[in-house]
């Protein structure tokens, strides 16, 4: 057990390492999210009453697209080296090697959501009402399961011919539960609603974080034998 | 069957064998017994069904809508479990039942979709409102067209059921959680389009609950039939070209 | 009306296109089988 969690910290620590030697990449996919945040005004040229009903759809919009981005070009980045084929060799345990990758995803993820998150709630007025602790759980919470799904369909993906693009086709449709979670939890918030519904959002994205970190980390396995 | 040990085994072994030599079996007697529902259930929805008193016309198309609907969940099943055996089992044959079922599942899902549209517009109005289930059946569209589109597009050298047999499986998990998050997504914000009650069971007068019972045996049956003889032609391909590779092999060894 | 009608000729239509669409690749199968029947029979005679 205790070997396998090294294991799987040797790989967050090795992707981190190698990304923060070119950090021009989180950074960047944070500048693409932040973008996306700000057209969102112009496309859907809210009204100051609608501003905050749109909010959360551009946070949210922002955080997929640049998240599958980094997703696609992290294993792109991988089969490059044939650094892959190198780990494979080792004796890792497959599901171990996917902790390892959903944690250093995760990582990133929360990197990008801790900039695009205040970017939003300033842009679009929004307000949690001094919940603070609140939407930041929820928004690890979905942040962490999308970086599990993503993680897994990136390894699918680099397996095509159309990666990057079959890459969002495969994401998004089963990240809508994530979605909606953060989404409708974090209007909860912002609306000053009733806190249940806002623990059941919350619960969702539990669930789903468990349910999929699992079936992702056994699963992995018949994606990268090769 | 007498159950000792090593029969179990032996029957998961050739469990695609026995289905697949089951359903070439009761292939023909499937196909004439679903173009015999079908005509059936034409005839109900034409004459015998009595008009929905609200709805009037457009209400007919229920007893197509309802079954599409269920047969694309039963595919997509048939999908999930087809996967869990190839990866178990690791027979050709598996991935075959898998590809087959996606392919005829998202046919029955596109026409779901396309008579949810056609009913929606003269009742509400409107070709496309955001209610539970015609949400989660689009979201279940993108799913397996995703599944097909990975199918289309692997990679020469991966082992392309593999790969697609754990999507598959990933897909299917997720399909309960997204149809209850889109269900309590609407309970919390209803659709602004006031819904005419249109489950099953809600009150629905005799014969129209037999016209939709019988409409989802047809149904079904069409299903059955299609799946066994595509997944028949499938297997009838894969050993042609099975067999002009050996043939190809043959001669260029022949050729010093 | 029109959407009731509609609803069910395109039922119609996607069965009969997808059977139509398995009877043409029906036919290519046997198009193959024919062709690598004669060159099995080809062989055969070769060997012979």
């Amino acid at each position: 057990m205790r070997e396998g969690l090294r294991s799987a910290w040797a790989i967050v620590a090795k992707d981190l390492r190698l990304e923060i030697r070119r950090v021009e990449s989180l950074g960047t996919m944070t500048v693409f999210g932040v973008l996306v945040v700000v057209i969102f005004v112009f496309a859907g040229d809210p009204s100051p009453a609608d501003l905050a009903r749109l909010g959360p759809g551009a946070l949210w919009v922002a955080f997929l697209f640049a998240g599958a981005l980094g997703f696609g070009r992290w294993f792109a980045q991988e089969e490059r080296n044939a650094a892959l084929h190198g780990m494979l060799l080792t004796p890792v345990d497959r599901g171990v090697m996917f902790l390892g990758k959903w944690a250093g995803a995760s990582a990133f993820l929360l990197g990008l959501v801790a900039v695009l998150a205040p970017v939003a709630l300033t842009l679009y007025r929004l307000d949690p009402h001094g919940a603070w602790a609140e939407l930041a759980l929820l928004f690890a919470v979905v942040t962490v399961g999308y970086a599990a799904l993503g993680t897994f369909f990136a390894a699918v993906a680099a397996r095509t011919t159309a990666g990057e693009l079959l890459l969002p086709v495969l994401l998004f449709p089963l990240a809508v539960p994530l979605v909606l979670a953060g989404a409708e939890g974090g209007q909860v918030l912002f609306e000053g609603g009733a806190m249940a519904e806002y623990w059941d959002w919350l619960s969702l994205a539990v669930a789903f974080d468990v349910i999929f970190g699992t079936v992702c980390a056994m699963g992995f396995e018949y994606v990268i034998e090769d | 069957m007498k159950l000792w040990p090593g029969s179990w085994s032996a029957l998961w072994a050739t469990l695609d064998g026995r289905i697949y030599h089951g359903m070439t079996a009761v292939r023909p007697w499937i196909g004439w017994l679903a173009v015999g529902l079908m005509v059936l259930v034409f005839a109900l929805v034409f004459w015998w069904v009595p008009l929905e008193a609200i709805q009037g016309y457009p209400q007919k198309i229920f007893y197509i809508h309802v079954p599409s609907a269920w047969i694309t969940y039963a595919a997509f099943f048939v999908v999930f479990v087809a996967s869990i055996f190839y990866l178990w089992q690791r027979t050709r044959l598996w991935d075959v039942f898998a590809r087959c079922a996606a392919e005829i599942g998202f046919l029955f899902c596109t026409l779901a979709l396309a008579t949810g549209m056609l009913w929606g517009k003269p009742i509400w109005g409107t070709f496309w409102t955001w209610d539970a289930r015609l949400t989660s059946t689009l979201i279940l569209w993108f799913i397996y067209g995703g599944y097909l589109l990975l199918r289309a597009f692997a990679r020469a050298d991966t082992d392309t059921a593999r790969i697609a047999a754990i999507v598959g499986i990933v897909g299917f998990v997720d399909v309960p959680i997204i149809h209850m998050s889109v269900v309590w997504w609407r309970t919390l914000h209803p659709s602004p389009v006031v819904m005419i009650p249109d489950d099953p069971g809600g009150g629905l007068p005799p014969e129209m609950l037999v016209t939709l019972f019988v409409s989802l045996a047809a149904f079904s049956l069409v299903f059955a039939w299609l799946l066994i003889q595509r997944v028949w032609q499938e297997r009838t391909a894969e050993n042609l070209a099975l067999l002009e590779t050996l043939l190809d092999r043959r001669s260029a060894e022949a050729r010093p | 009306m029109t959407y009731y009608l509609t609803a069910y000729a395109l039922f119609w239509a996607a069965l009969f296109g997808y059977l139509m669409g398995l009877s043409s690749r029906q036919a290519k199968l046997n198009e193959r089988a024919a062709r690598l029947r004669e060159r099995l029979a080809s062989r055969g005679e070769e060997t012979t």
